[in-house]
C-alpha cells in the first residue's frame, strides 16, 4: 500500500526500465526518467525514435513493461484518475470535427472536473475563432489554438504536447508558444513537449531529453546543458591538437571548421579558437551522429 | 488503490474538500456522453425521422385529397363505410395495421440508422482521431460503452417513437377529416376502435423491452466496432455466418442465424413481419378461422410473455459478456 504526497516528493513522472515492444519493433528500451514538478521538458528525437510511445505510456494509453508512475500512480491502471491531472495535445488533429467550438467547450466542461469555461472563453476572445463554427471548418492554426485553449483551461499538473505545432506556419507557431509560455510562467505546471522545431522552444525549456531508437541518449537540465557542450571555430593548423580532445562532431561551414566538445572546460577549449554554445539542434545532430 | 487515488488530488494541495464535493458528477458526465452521441449524429437521429415524418404526412394528405376527387373509389386513406361494417376486433386489427403501415418506412430507417451507428460507434472515432481526444478526458470506458449502447437501444428508438406517434396521430386525424361527410360516426368507427393511446402505451413498452431484446446484437456490433481496424461490419458478420453454416452442416438447424435475425429486429417490426400472412382485408362474411387469429394487435399480455421469455434473458446474458469484452478491448487501447 503506497501513499505518496506529491507536494513533498515533487516528482511528476518516474520511470524505471520501461520498455515497449510492438510486434517486431522495440519502441522503448529500458527507459529511465524522472521529471520534477514545474519542469518544462523538451523531448527531442528523430521520427520513429519512440517519442510518441513514451508520451502515450506516460498518459496510460499504452501498457509497458517496467515501473512507471505518473503523479504517484500507475497511469495505465488509473487512466481515468490520471486524466484529471494530465492533459495532452497530439501531433495529429484529434478534436471531433462534427462539433462546433461552443459545443466542444460545453462537452469538455461537463466531462472534465477541472475545466474552467470562463478561462477558455477569455482565451478564445483573443483569437479569431468563431464559437459557432464547426471544428472541421477551422484552419489548422485555429484548431491548434482551440485545442490549446481547452488544455490551458484545465487546471492540471502535467501537460503533454506531442508535436503541437506540426503543420502550423511560423506565425501560428510563435503565437502558440507565446500563449503556452504566458500561461505556464508561474511553474505550477509541468510540461513535456516533443517537437522537431527545437530552436523555437529552446528558451523555455528547463530540461532536455534526447531519445533515439527507444533509448534515452541525453537527459539533463538546460542549465547543465549550457556548460556541457561547446563548439569551437578553429583554423586548420589547430585541428590536429583539437582532435586529441575527442570532439563529438566535426563540421564545416562557410570554409570554417567547427568542432563540438562534450564535458570539456570552456577555458581549455579557448586555446583552439573562439568558443560558443551550440544550439540544441546542433547538439542533437551531433549526438545522433555519434550512434 | 484507493489511497493512491486520493494522492493525486490531495498531493497537489489544489483540490479542497468543497471542490471535491462539487467534483465531476457521474450523472452529469454520463448525460453529457449521451448528449455528445446525439449531437454527433444529429442528422440521422433527429433530422431524418422528422423529414421522413413530414413527407409521410404530406403523402397522407395528398392521398386523402385524391380520394376526395374520386369519391366512390377505394383509394381513400380510410374507407369509413367499409370500416363501419367490420366486426370490432377486425376493425381494430385493420386500424392497427394501417397505422403501422404508414410508419413502416420510419421503422425500417430506424433499423438502418441503428446498425450504421452501432457498427461505426467506436470505429469512426478511431478513424478520425477524435477517440484520442475523448480518451484524454477522465471518462471510464465502461461509461463510454454504456452510453453508446443506451443511445442505440433507448435514445434513438425514443426519438423515432415520438415521430411515429406524431405520424399515426396525423393519420387518424386526416382519416377523420376526410370521412366527415359520411353518415357513420367517426369517433366510434375510428377513434374508439383504434385505441391509439393504448397502442402507443404498448408500443412504448415494446421500445423499452427492445432495450434488452436487441442488446446481444448491438453489443456484439459495438464490440466489433471497437476491435476491428477496418471493415467492422464484415468482421461482425463473418463469424456469425461461419458459425451458422457450421450449425446447419453439423446439427441440421439454423437457430443461430434465426436468433441473430430476430434479435436484430425490433419487436414491433417483428410482429409486423409475422402479421404479413394475415394481410387480407376480410370480406363479408368473415371466415371463422381468420377471425380466431385476429388477436395479433400487440397487447400488454404479449409484452409480459415476451418479458418472461428465455430468449430475451438468454440474449441479455450474452449481451453482458459482449459488454465486458468491449470494455476490456477499449481499455487495452494498444492500437490508438
Amino acid at each position: 500500500m503506497k501513499v505518496r504526497i506529491l507536494s513533498m516528493v515533487d516528482v511528476v513522472v518516474s520511470a524505471h526500465d520501461i520498455s515497449k515492444k510492438f510486434k517486431n519493433h522495440q519502441a522503448l528500451r529500458q527507459v529511465n526518467l524522472t521529471i520534477e514538478k514545474g519542469s518544462i521538458v523538451g523531448l527531442i528525437g528523430p521520427n520513429g525514435a519512440g517519442k510518441t510511445t513514451l508520451l502515450k505510456s506516460i498518459q496510460g494509453l499504452l501498457k509497458c513493461e517496467g515501473e512507471l508512475e505518473v503523479l504517484g500512480v500507475n497511469p495505465y491502471q488509473q487512466r481515468n484518475l490520471i486524466f484529471q491531472d494530465v492533459c495532452f495535445i497530439s501531433d495529429v488533429g484529434v478534436l471531433p470535427q462534427w462539433a462546433t467550438c461552443r459545443q466542444l467547450l460545453q462537452l469538455t466542461r461537463n466531462l472534465h472536473p477541472k475545466f474552467d469555461m470562463d478561462k477558455a472563453m477569455d482565451f478564445l476572445e483573443h483569437t479569431a475563432i468563431p464559437l459557432k463554427e464547426k471544428v472541421k471548418n477551422l484552419s489548422k492554426g485555429m484548431k491548434a489554438q482551440l485545442h490549446l485553449a481547452i488544455v490551458l483551461s484545465m487546471d492540471v499538473e502535467l501537460m503533454i504536447l506531442d508535436e503541437p505545432t506540426l503543420g502550423l506556419d511560423i506565425i501560428h507557431r510563435k503565437k502558440f508558444l507565446q500563449q503556452l509560455v504566458g500561461e505556464c510562467f508561474d511553474k505550477s505546471k509541468t510540461i513535456i513537449v516533443s517537437t522537431h522545431q527545437v530552436e523555437e522552444i529552446e528558451e523555455i525549456l528547463t530540461h532536455l531529453i534526447f531519445i533515439q531508437e527507444g533509448g534515452i541518449k541525453l537527459n539533463m537540465p538546460m542549465a547543465l546543458f549550457r556548460d556541457q557542450f561547446y563548439e569551437v571555430e578553429m583554423s586548420d593548423n589547430q585541428l590536429q591538437n583539437a582532435q586529441e580532445c575527442h570532439p563529438i562532431s566535426t563540421r564545416k561551414i562557410l570554409g570554417k571548421t567547427l568542432l563540438m566538445f562534450e564535458g570539456q572546460d570552456k577555458e581549455s577549449l579557448e586555446r583552439f579558437g573562439p568558443v560558443h554554445s551550440p544550439s540544441i539542434a546542433d547538439v542533437f545532430i551531433a549526438k545522433m551522429g555519434q550512434q | 488503490m484507493k489511497i493512491e487515488s486520493q494522492s493525486i488530488l490531495e498531493g497537489t494541495g489544489k483540490v479542497s474538500a468543497k471542490e471535491k464535493a462539487s467534483h465531476f458528477s457521474g450523472l452529469l458526465g454520463f448525460s453529457t456522453l449521451l448528449q455528445k452521441e446525439v449531437l454527433e449524429n444529429k442528422t440521422a437521429f433527429i433530422i431524418v425521422p422528422i423529414v421522413t415524418g413530414i413527407l409521410l404526412v404530406v403523402m397522407m394528405v395528398v392521398s386523402g385529397l385524391t380520394a376526395d376527387v374520386q369519391f366512390d373509389s377505394d383509394t381513400a386513406l380510410l374507407d369509413i363505410r367499409r370500416l363501419a361494417t367490420m366486426p370490432e376486433d377486425i376493425r381494430q386489427w385493420f386500424l392497427y395495421s394501417l397505422m403501422n403501415d404508414v410508419t413502416l418506412v420510419l421503422r425500417l430507417i430506424l433499423v438502418l440508422v441503428s446498425f450504421n451507428y452501432v457498427i461505426g460507434a467506436f470505429f469512426n472515432e478511431r478513424r478520425d482521431g477524435s477517440d484520442l481526444f475523448w480518451r484524454s478526458l477522465p471518462i471510464n470506458q465502461r461509461s463510454q460503452v454504456l452510453a453508446k449502447w443506451l443511445t442505440v437501444s433507448l435514445v434513438l428508438p425514443l426519438f423515432y417513437f415520438f415521430v411515429i406517434v406524431a405520424c399515426q396521430l396525423s393519420c387518424l386525424l386526416l382519416s377523420s377529416l376526410f370521412s366527415m361527410g359520411y353518415e357513420e360516426s367517426i369517433i366510434e368507427t375510428i377513434w374508439l376502435s383504434a385505441h391509439p393511446i393504448e397502442l402507443w402505451f404498448v408500443s412504448l413498452s415494446f421500445v423499452l423491452l427492445d432495450v434488452i431484446w436487441l442488446s446481444p446484437v448491438y453489443l456484439w456490433l459495438l464490440m466489433c466496432s471497437s476491435f476491428y481496424n477496418r471493415a467492422p461490419l464484415v468482421g461482425a458478420l463473418i463469424p456469425v455466418l461461419m458459425l451458422g453454416f457450421l450449425e446447419s452442416v453439423l446439427l441440421d438447424s439454423n437457430n443461430l442465424l434465426e436468433e441473430f435475425f430476430w434479435h436484430s429486429c425490433p419487436r414491433e417490426l417483428m410482429i409486423w413481419i409475422e402479421n404479413l400472412k394475415y394481410r387480407v382485408i376480410p370480406e363479408e362474411p368473415i371466415p371463422l378461422n381468420l377471425k380466431s387469429q385476429l388477436s395479433l394487435v400487440p397487447n400488454i399480455n404479449e409484452w409480459k410473455e415476451a418479458f418472461l421469455s428465455q430468449r430475451l434473458w438468454g440474449g441479455a446474458g450474452l449481451a453482458i459478456v459482449f459488454f465486458i469484452a468491449t470494455v476490456k478491448i477499449r481499455n487495452r487501447c494498444e492500437e490508438v
